[in-house]
This record gives structure tokens, C-alpha cells and sequence, in this order.
């Protein structure tokens, strides 16, 4: 343990003595949180925006900043250790391979924990300070209730995957018997054609069946149930209802006329307890709205009914839908708090440190084996599929066919799922950093796939000849 | 001997390079047997290229042998418990620039697990002892080649190693420099360190070495102690005061009567240019100049023990607390000068030779434990020197 901690020790001090980067890194800091933070305070805008822009910029930038730090010096600390030789000299000392490398980790884990921690107090600070300056009534109520809150969302229940399928059935049956006796001679030969149409026509129809519990045609209305609405403090806080809109056609100004009701019971058999019309105001479609609720709108037991009115005349005969077109998203949610800024503050400085230690122990892997330049390159290659692994699977999905979505999707899941653990536009939003996502970036990116590369590491530094030259 | 009592045993060790299609590149080292005692100051000879780095890397397990068979202090190349009885200067003093000669030294100590009022004791003694107490606070970055050298050799210390491995120690130092380090080495080599001393200046091995081995083409071409390896025992060399024309060419007359017309060659002896060097420095500190380099070292520092040998003495705690002990005799010593009693010489020649009291013979190299007159000069021609 006293070796590890020499060797942390020494590679800090070795990054406190960096004397230019040290002084690029205060400045770009300085930018992000003094600048951002003087621009809070002085700009003419909404404070509740003013709040949510810096948080949103000042932690991505710190994310990235701290991301690239970590890629430049966790794969520099041991290159140039063996470039330099001075490898030499400490594993000629009693200290095994595999200390050293945790030495070189431990180091790296201090460094990034000061510098998410200094740079969180910092934005904390910044950000904070908003709570203590007069803004009118509105503005208090949306800082209280969405930017200094953490909430969870609820979802309307469209159905599981499972459900919709058995629901469809029959159609999709009769729809696959049509269409064999149209040619059944080509079916005949090729029996597996069959249930290639059978998959593709239930998707169809799965993915239909969904859009249309999620779509108000003209001059209808639907009601949807959430359930496990609870809010911590029901008598003084407020739920958000949040939507965004699709139509089928596109109204003259582009906005659309909204009529919620809502209430704690169904409000087909027991009328609505409340009316939300944007005070007549129309809203844009294609864009996030919210409207607040009393929390005591929902029942004890946490249920919520909402129900929304399509105006034929002021939506001009258009279909309105809520992009449910996945059914882990939703166009319409419902977020109620569930706990303190403070806590969802910490857990997005947790996640943020935890995808830059996977960066050092992928850093540290690499650097114990390869040339800096490459391992940097390699580092680099490594985030930036990181990043994009959703993209990229989503992108094969509908052009790939299914080999191309499988290979893809099993390459993608080599890489770290940087994009699906990044918690800044949570916070932004004022929804909860889930737990389960803590837990899951913890698991899957730190222990398993973080134990992998640090082990496959050890291995190859183990069996490393460190006074060769490689290039 | 067996294998366990020896500080380094090697058996046809061999390494070779190869490309990164496994074809064999270069052969660095090929076939080597080596056998170091514990205790003994062993140099490894030999030019640029010749295998000498590539084997201190096997034994410390930075490379890995090809072929062969290697023991340090018993145990495989790179075993960890072992490496914490080794020091290891390597060919240049590869530390981290960032820190300073204090903070090299604390890190180095951790690294072998030492608490910390031993270490911060350790750290001064070190630093007091290569000279560098001054210039603590400066980063290594910012030394001199030589100053990295001391603080160097004072990272192979810290742990009060058994065995200590030199690469190259002296290179890049200054001529006060190299003697420290010489007589360090010698001291250690008192002390009953094992030191295993790689260098191609063959002068800094000669003094201090006990055996040597010398290596070309990564083949072993000699071996054997240092006495043995340089005696020219066909020749004879006198020290005498200055000498007449007519004396000389009278000795010379003796001479040819019982060799005939052999070599005979006569000069005015020099004080080696490292001497001369030390003692205007010596002049220099004494007027007190500033300098902005190292100082002379100190001491040896006391915690370099004695190594136990079989009779358990303590020798270190006696050199510590001042106590007399008895010295153990090196095999082979720097050359010295055997001092020839007047009263010894026949009187009517030592008027003609000399006209002092006293003559001074000074063979090249001799084994102190050999009887000199004996075995290193022809005592005949002595004789006949002196009229018999």
C-alpha cells in the first residue's frame, strides 16, 4: 500500500509541476466558471435559463476538459516513464508490476477526484448564488421547482412490448395469410420467408399500435395513467407536465392550440379535477413545453390522469402525436420532485468521475504497452465511439439489416457506453441521476468492462521486457 | 562454492534480439558464465556494444535471457523480495526531472518501505555524503550530468543494499567526482558489499576492483583478478630518487652484464593528472571560492552496514562508535610502496645510488599478501644492483 501511495504521490506532483498545463487548464476553468458565472448575473434573461445554460455548459466543458486530461496524462505517465527510462530505476526497486500500475491509477483516481471536486464546488458555488438574488414570483417558482430540484419522470403506460404484440396479433396474422395467397408458390420454396415477413410486419404493427395510443386525432381527446406519482412534499410542491408534439399536418404558424385536464382519478367516469390552456397562448410544435401542477393534483397513492383535446378548428383537422416512438421515450411525461439539488449535483459529479477512471484505466492499459502517440490515438478512438455508441446503433438499426444491426451492436458493446451514463442533461433538466444508472456505470464500465482492460494491461506489462524499445 | 553463497551466477546466458517476425536481430550477449562472490567488487570490462548493459539488464530482470540461466542473491532476475537487498545505479541517472534531490531520495525510500525517521536520517547522510546537501531543494531536471550521477548513486543506497550494480558510475562526473565514487566503491567493498561494476573506464575498475571479466561481442574473452590479469612479471620498474648520468649508465652497465642488451628505459616519473587536479581544488576550497555545483561529498554515511558474513561481526557499529578493528586485507590493493630499509643495502653501493637514507622500490601491481621481494622482483638483479 506504501508503494502504491509513493507512486500516486510522485505522478501528482509530477502533473502539479506541469507548469503550462497547469495554467491552461486554471484558465479554461476560469472561462467556464468565472465568465459563465459573471454572464448569469449581469445578462437580461429569464434566471431560471440563465441557471440551466451554465450548468449545462460549465459541467459538458468540464466533462470534456477532464476527459482529455485524463486521455493525455494516464497514457503519458507511463510512456514517458519508459521512454524516459526512469522505469528502470523504480522496477528495479521491490516494486511488483502490478503495484506499480495501481500506483499510476491511484494517482490518476486523486487527481481527477480534485479535479471534479474543486471544479463542482466552483459551478456549485456559482450556480447556487442564484437562490439568494430578487427575481419575480415566476422566475422563484421555476428555480425552486425544475432547476434547484431533482425530479423523476413518470411515463404513460402504452403498453409493454409483450402486450402491444398480443394485441396486434390476429391483424398481423391475417395481414401474413393475405399475402401468402397472393404467391404461395414463392412461400412454398422458401418456408423461412414466412417468418422474415411475420418479424417484420409485427414490428410494423407494434411500433403503429403504439403511435396510435399516443396520437389525438382531430377532434378527439385521450386520457393516459401514470402511475407512482410521489412527490416528497405533496402539499407545496409542484409536478411538471412535459410534452412535445408531432402532426401529421403542419398548421399555418407552426403552433397548436392545447386543452389538458387532468386529475387523480379516471377522468372518463370521474370528471377532471383541473384545466391547463396555456392561458389560450398556442405552442410551438416540435418543441419541449411544461406546465406546472400542485402535487396534491395526484393521489396519495400516486396516481395521475391526463388528458389532452385535440381542437379541430385551432389545429386545423391536424393529428397530434407524442413521440412515443420508442418505448423507453416518451413525448409526454409527467416529473415530480424527488429529491434536493445537492443530491443529483453530487451524483452527476459521481458519474462524470466515473467515466474519466475508466478513461485512466484504459489510459494506464494502453500506456503500459504502447508508443503515447498511439495510445492517445487509440484513447481517442475509444471516446469517441463512446459517445456515439447510441448513435451508432440506432443508425445501424434502420439501415443495417439484421447481420450489420448484430455485428454492430456487439462491436458497440466492446466500448464504454459514455453517451447513455452522461448526466448533464439531467441535471440541466432538473430530472434525477438515477441510482440504477450510478449503479449500471459502476458495474458494467467500471467493474467489468474497466476489470478487463486493467487485467488484459497487467498481463501485457507483466510479460513486457521494459528495456526494449518499442515504437 | 555452491550456488547460494554467490551474489551473481550466470550460465550460458544469451540473449538476442529479435524483430518483430521473431528473426534474430542481434545477439547481444552469448553464452556467458559469471560467478560473483558476495563481498567482492567485480567489474565487467569491455567496449560500446560489447554485452555489458544487456547483462546487468537480465540480471535485473529488465530483459528477459534467451537462453541460459541467471541467479542474483540466490533468486531469479526481477524477484521483488530480492530487489529490496539491491542498488542499482543504471548507465545514466534516470530520475524524474520534477523532483527535487530531497524529494528523489524520500520517494526512492518509500519505494523500499522505509519509515520515515529512517528515511529522512538516510536522506540527509545520503545527500551530505555525495555532496549535494546544498542544492537539495533544486529539481534533478535543472543538475548537471554529474550531480545526476551523485544523486543517483544515492537512490542505489538509500536501502543500504547488499548488492549494489554500477552501470557506468563515474561517467559524466568530474576527476573529484570519480574519486569519490572509487574510493565509495572501495569503502563499500570494505564494508563486505558485493558491487558488481560495469564500466569501460578501465582505469576506474582497476582501482577498485578486485576481479574482472571482460566482455567483446557479448562473449566472455578473459576473467580473472585484477593482480593477475595486469602483472607484467617478465619486467621489472624502480623508484628511485634522481639519478646521474654516470649512475645510470654505471646500473645499466650491471644490467646489460646479466641480461646483455635488453630494454632498458629510463624517465622522470609524473603524478597522474588526477592528482594534480585534486590538489587545485584542494587550494580552491581551502581560499573558499563559491561554487554553484556540488561540494565536496562527506563521509560515507554511517547506515551503509557491514554485510554479516559467517563470523557475525559487526564491523559497521565498530567504525561508527570509533572502535579499532582489524582491517580485512583486500587480495588486491592499489600499488604501493614497499619502503627498503637503508641499513638492509650494503653501504658502499647505497653511496653511489643514492644519496639519501632511503630507496624506494615500487613495483607496478603486487598482492599485498604476497611477499613482495619474493615473488614480484627478480632479487638477484637486486643484488647485483647492490654490488653482490
Amino acid at each position: 500500500m506504501k508503494v502504491i501511495w509513493a507512486i500516486a504521490r510522485a505522478l501528482l506532483l509530477e502533473i502539479w509541476r506541469m507548469r503550462a498545463l497547469m495554467i491552461f487548464v486554471g484558465l479554461v476553468v476560469s472561462v467556464y466558471t468565472l465568465g459563465f458565472g459573471a454572464w448569469v448575473y449581469v445578462s437580461e434573461d429569464r434566471m431560471d435559463n440563465k441557471v440551466q445554460t451554465f450548468l449545462s455548459y460549465s459541467l459538458s466543458i468540464m466533462s470534456v476538459l477532464g476527459t482529455f486530461l485524463v486521455i493525455f496524462l494516464s497514457a503519458l505517465t507511463i510512456c514517458r516513464d519508459i521512454k524516459r527510462k526512469e522505469i528502470f530505476t523504480i522496477s528495479t526497486k521491490p516494486v511488483s508490476r502490478h503495484c506499480y500500475l495501481l500506483g499510476k491509477l491511484a494517482g490518476m483516481a486523486v487527481f481527477y477526484l480534485i479535479f471534479v471536486a474543486v471544479n463542482g464546488i466552483l459551478i456549485y458555488g456559482i450556480a447556487n448564488h442564484a437562490r439568494n438574488v430578487e427575481v419575480s414570483a415566476d422566475e422563484a417558482k421555476v428555480l425552486k421547482h425544475i432547476v434547484f430540484a431533482a425530479r423523476e419522470s413518470a411515463k404513460p403506460d402504452l403498453g409493454s412490448e409483450e402486450e402491444l404484440k398480443d394485441f396486434v396479433k390476429d391483424d398481423v396474422e391475417a395481414k401474413i395469410k393475405a399475402q401468402i395467397a397472393e404467391s404461395p408458390e414463392r412461400y412454398q420454396q422458401n418456408p423461412n420467408l414466412e417468418n422474415l415477413l411475420r418479424g417484420k410486419m409485427m414490428a410494423e404493427a407494434v411500433q403503429h399500435e403504439r403511435n396510435k395510443r399516443s396520437t389525438v386525432g382531430p377532434g378527439g381527446s385521450k386520457i393516459w395513467y401514470f402511475k407512482g406519482v410521489n412527490s416528497i412534499d405533496r402539499e407545496n410542491d409542484l409536478l411538471y407536465v412535459r410534452f412535445k408534439q408531432e402532426v401529421s399536418l403542419v398548421p399555418s404558424d407552426e403552433r397548436l392550440s392545447n386543452i389538458w385536464y387532468y386529475g387523480a382519478r379516471d377522468l372518463a367516469t370521474s370528471g377532471y379535477d383541473g384545466r391547463y390552456n396555456n392561458d389560450g397562448r398556442r405552442e410551438t410544435i416540435r418543441a419541449v413545453h411544461e406546465f406546472p401542477v400542485e402535487a396534491k393534483m395526484a393521489s396519495e397513492e400516486g396516481d395521475f390522469y391526463i388528458s389532452y383535446v385535440n381542437d379541430p378548428r385551432a389545429n386545423e383537422g391536424a393529428s397530434v402525436a407524442f413521440q412515443a416512438d420508442r418505448a423507453d421515450k416518451a413525448g409526454l411525461e409527467v416529473l415530480y420532485v424527488v429529491g434536493s439539488f445537492e443530491q443529483n449535483f453530487i451524483r452527476t459529479l459521481l458519474l462524470i468521475f466515473m467515466r474519466g477512471f475508466f478513461l485512466s484505466i484504459l489510459g494506464i492499459a494502453l500506456g503500459a504497452w504502447l508508443s503515447f502517440p498511439v495510445a492517445v490515438l487509440a484513447l481517442l478512438m475509444v471516446y469517441l465511439l463512446g459517445v456515439s455508441s447510441e448513435f451508432i446503433n440506432s443508425a445501424m438499426k434502420w439501415e443495417g439489416g439484421d447481420f450489420q444491426t448484430k455485428v454492430s451492436k456487439v462491436i458497440m458493446n466492446i466500448f464504454p457506453h459514455l453517451a447513455a451514463y452522461d448526466p448533464v442533461p439531467m441535471i440541466e433538466k432538473g430530472l434525477l441521476v438515477q441510482g440504477t444508472m450510478i449503479g449500471e456505470c459502476a458495474f458494467y464500465m467500471l467493474l467489468i468492462k474497466g476489470g478487463v482492460v486493467a487485467l488484459l494491461g497487467y498481463v501485457v506489462f507483466r510479460l513486457r521486457e521494459l528495456a526494449r524499445v518499442i515504437v | 562454492m555452491t550456488t547460494e553463497n554467490l551474489a551473481i551466477y550466470t550460465q550460458g546466458l544469451t540473449k538476442k534480439f529479435r524483430d518483430f517476425w521473431g528473426r534474430n536481430k542481434v545477439t547481444a550477449v552469448e553464452g556467458l558464465d559469471l560467478e560473483v562472490s558476495q563481498g567482492e567488487v567485480f567489474g565487467l570490462l569491455g567496449p560500446n556494444g560489447s554485452g555489458k548493459s544487456t547483462t546487468i539488464k537480465v540480471l535485473l530482470g529488465l530483459l528477459t535471457a534467451t537462453n541460459g540461466y541467471a541467479k542474483v542473491l540466490g533468486h531469479d532476475p526481477g524477484d521483488v523480495a530480492t530487489n529490496a537487498r539491491i542498488g542499482y545505479l543504471p548507465e545514466e541517472s534516470y530520475l524524474y526531472p520534477f523532483l527535487n534531490a530531497r524529494e528523489t531520495l524520500d520517494f526512492y525510500g518509500r519505494l523500499f518501505g522505509l519509515a520515515g525517521d529512517v528515511r529522512k536520517q538516510r536522506i540527509e547522510s545520503l545527500l551530505e555524503m555525495v555532496g549535494l546537501a546544498s542544492v537539495s531543494r533544486r529539481p534533478i531536471g535543472e543538475f548537471s550530468k554529474g550531480m545526476q550521477r551523485r544523486i543517483g548513486l544515492a537512490q542505489a543506497l538509500i536501502n543500504d543494499p547488499e548488492l549494489l550494480i554500477l552501470d557506468e558510475p563515474t561517467s559524466g562526473l568530474d576527476p573529484i567526482g570519480t574519486k569519490q565514487i572509487k574510493d565509495l566503491i572501495a569503502e563499500l567493498g570494505q564494508r563486505g558489499k558485493t558491487v558488481l561494476l560495469c564500466s569501460h573506464l578501465l582505469a576506474d575498475v582497476e582501482s577498485v576492483c578486485d576481479r574482472v571479466c571482460i566482455l567483446y561481442g557479448g562473449k566472455k574473452r578473459d576473467q580473472g583478478h585484477v593482480s593477475e590479469v595486469l602483472a607484467q612479471t617478465d619486467k621489472t620498474q624502480l623508484q628511485l630518487p634522481r639519478l646521474s648520468g654516470k649512475v645510470l649508465e654505471e646500473i645499466k652497465a650491471v644490467v646489460n652484464k646479466h641480461y646483455g642488451d635488453c630494454e632498458f628505459q629510463v624517465s622522470n616519473p609524473h603524478v597522474s593528472l588526477e592528482e594534480y587536479f585534486l590538489e587545485i581544488v584542494r587550494k580552491a576550497q581551502e581560499e573558499q571560492i563559491a561554487t554553484s555545483g556540488a561540494t565536496m561529498g562527506g563521509q560515507v554515511s554511517g547506515f551503509l552496514g557491514q554485510v554479516e558474513r559467517d563470523k557475525g561481526q559487526n564491523i559497521i557499529g565498530d567504525l561508527l562508535t570509533g572502535k579499532e578493528i582489524p582491517v580485512q586485507v583486500k587480495q588486491d590493493v592499489e600499488a604501493e610502496t614497499v619502503r627498503v630499509e637503508a641499513q638492509q643495502v650494503r653501504e658502499d653501493v647505497l653511496g653511489k645510488l643514492v644519496e639519501t637514507d632511503k630507496i624506494e622500490v615500487k613495483p607496478k601491481k603486487v598482492d599485498k599478501k604476497e611477499d613482495v621481494a619474493e615473488k614480484k622482483t627478480d632479487k638477484s638483479v637486486i643484488d647485483d644492483l647492490l654490488g653482490g
